[in-house]
Formats: structure tokens, C-alpha cells, sequence
């Protein structure tokens, strides 16, 4: 895939978005921080504090752990999102958002987390303002 | 510069295993260059900084948390050290990144966890040869 495609893919990475990601499709969540959604609201953190996401943890293949924190975190259950938000105090302020993915916004992967099973990574296409797309609610 | 996973008390910070993930690792176990292991968690979005907390914790106790026998709520609001490391990392990297030494008592019982929070459990985290981990 062409790199320059994407808005915040590092072009060092290879293979990302990964091959077996698929065009975005279906209604996902998102936790913003701004109500409207803002851009900084999906810059991902391996762009905006990337030593938060420097260390690979144990046994994760490296090419695939940055290139996810290339991505953003969405939620297909809408649960799973809300949960974050009781379980980390950090979140108390922030807000749920949703919306209804085309294949125009980018493409996105099944990466289910441990304790997050719909967790899906998004990877944004280049001039798409997703922010306009998600609706807090 | 200091950020997450580097402070004056603890130095360089290697991740083990994330156990809950939005856009970053939220709550994780790491290991400094001594290895010496830790949880942590990111605490609280204040205005200006963000808080995060590391409580030193045993193998074994990991383990316990690991196995989902203990939550996440007592690692933290019960240290076995009886303390936690609170660091505040700013949003704009030319502020002051602070990290110092706190009883549990002196936080918020808000910026831990709710008691109900436990994870799922995994096979046993061992130390083998060399102090390298593996998780079987």
C-alpha cells in the first residue's frame, strides 16, 4: 500500500495498514475529548507522545505494534467504549462518539485487545475529516 | 526527556503485557533496568497534564493480578510497597514533567480503578534464564 495515502501512517513502516486490513465499513465508537470531535481528537498517540508507545511488549511483533498505534482505537460495541470510560478515571470527562464508517474514511482491522474484544484499529485516509464524520451522543 | 515509560525514580520503563489499550497502553506491567516490575495506569486528564500511577509490584502478586484473582483497584489502592510513584506528565513538552512518591490515602479514590475491574486470566508470567520472561 502507498504510504502518502494516510494521514498519519509513518512511511518507514512496511506492510501498514497491514494487507488483510479492510475498507472501513459499519457503525463504530470512539471516545473524544472535545464535543464537537476535533481534529487533535484522532491524532494517534505514536504521532502525538510517541514514547508512550516506543516499548513492544512481550511476545507482540514489533512491525505490527507500531503500526497499530499508526491507527486509532474504534469499538464496534458500544459497551466496550462506555467501559473505558467507567473503568479509567482518566476518561470521566470524555465523551462517546459514533459513526458510520464508508470505505471513503480509510481502512480498518479487527485487533482485539484482552479485555476489549471488538477493538478494531482504524487507519484514516488523507483529507477525510473524520472528526466531522463522528457524532458524540 | 522524561515521558511514561522514563522517570527519575525508576529510569527506562520496557513494557511486559498490556492489559487495556485506547489509542495507547492504559494499564500495563513493565520492568525498569534492574527489573524491578511495575503496573501502570493512566490516572486522570487534568488541564494541564495528564497523571499516570506506578505501583512496584512482586512477581507474584502480578501473577495474582494476572490470574485475575486480585483486581486492579486494590494493586493500586493497596501497594504492597505502600506507595505509589505519581507522575504528571505535562501536554506541552516544555512544562515540567513531575513524578514523587504518594500513600494511596493521598489521591483521590476516583483515579483508581473500580473494584469490580479484574482481568482475565493468563497463563503464569516466569522469569527464566538471563531474567528474560516468558508467559507459559
Amino acid at each position: 500500500m502507498v504510504n502518502n495515502r494516510w494521514e498519519y501512517v509513518d512511511s518507514n513502516l512496511k506492510n501498514c495498514p497491514p494487507g488483510d486490513a479492510q475498507p472501513a465499513s459499519g457503525t463504530v465508537y470512539y471516545l473524544v475529548k472535545h464535543n464537537p470531535p476535533i481534529a487533535t481528537d484522532f491524532q494517534p498517540k505514536a504521532i502525538r507522545h510517541p514514547e508512550s508507545v516506543k516499548s513492544v511488549p512481550l511476545g507482540n511483533d514489533p512491525d505490527t505494534w507500531y503500526c497499530e498505534a499508526d491507527g486509532i482505537s474504534v469499538f464496534t460495541d458500544q459497551k466496550e467504549a462506555l467501559d473505558i470510560k467507567k473503568e479509567f478515571n482518566f476518561f470521566r470527562n470524555w465523551k462517546l462518539a459514533v459513526a458510520d464508517l464508508t470505505s471513503v474514511c480509510g481502512y480498518m482491522k479487527k485487533t482485539p485487545r484482552e479485555n476489549k474484544k471488538s477493538h478494531c484499529t482504524l487507519w484514516v485516509f488523507k483529507d477525510i475529516k473524520i472528526w466531522d464524520i463522528f457524532k458524540t451522543f | 526527556m522524561y515521558n511514561i515509560l522514563n522517570n527519575p525514580q525508576l529510569g527506562e520503563l520496557e513494557v511486559i503485557e498490556v492489559y487495556e489499550y485506547f489509542n495507547m497502553p492504559l494499564l500495563f506491567s513493565c520492568k525498569n533496568l534492574v527489573d524491578s516490575f511495575y503496573v501502570a495506569l493512566c490516572a486522570d486528564d487534568l488541564p494541564e497534564h495528564d497523571m499516570w500511577l506506578y505501583t512496584e509490584i512482586s512477581l507474584k502478586r502480578l501473577n495474582l493480578l494476572r490470574f485475575g484473582l486480585i483486581n486492579v483497584h486494590d494493586v493500586f489502592a493497596k501497594p504492597e510497597m505502600g506507595r505509589l510513584l505519581k507522575a504528571t506528565i505535562p501536554h506541552i513538552s516544555s512544562a515540567e514533567f513531575n513524578s514523587k512518591y504518594v500513600a494511596p490515602e493521598e489521591l483521590n479514590e476516583n483515579v483508581f480503578p473500580p473494584a469490580s475491574k479484574y482481568l482475565a486470566p493468563k497463563n503464569t508470567l516466569r522469569v527464566i534464564s538471563n531474567n528474560s520472561l516468558i508467559n507459559k
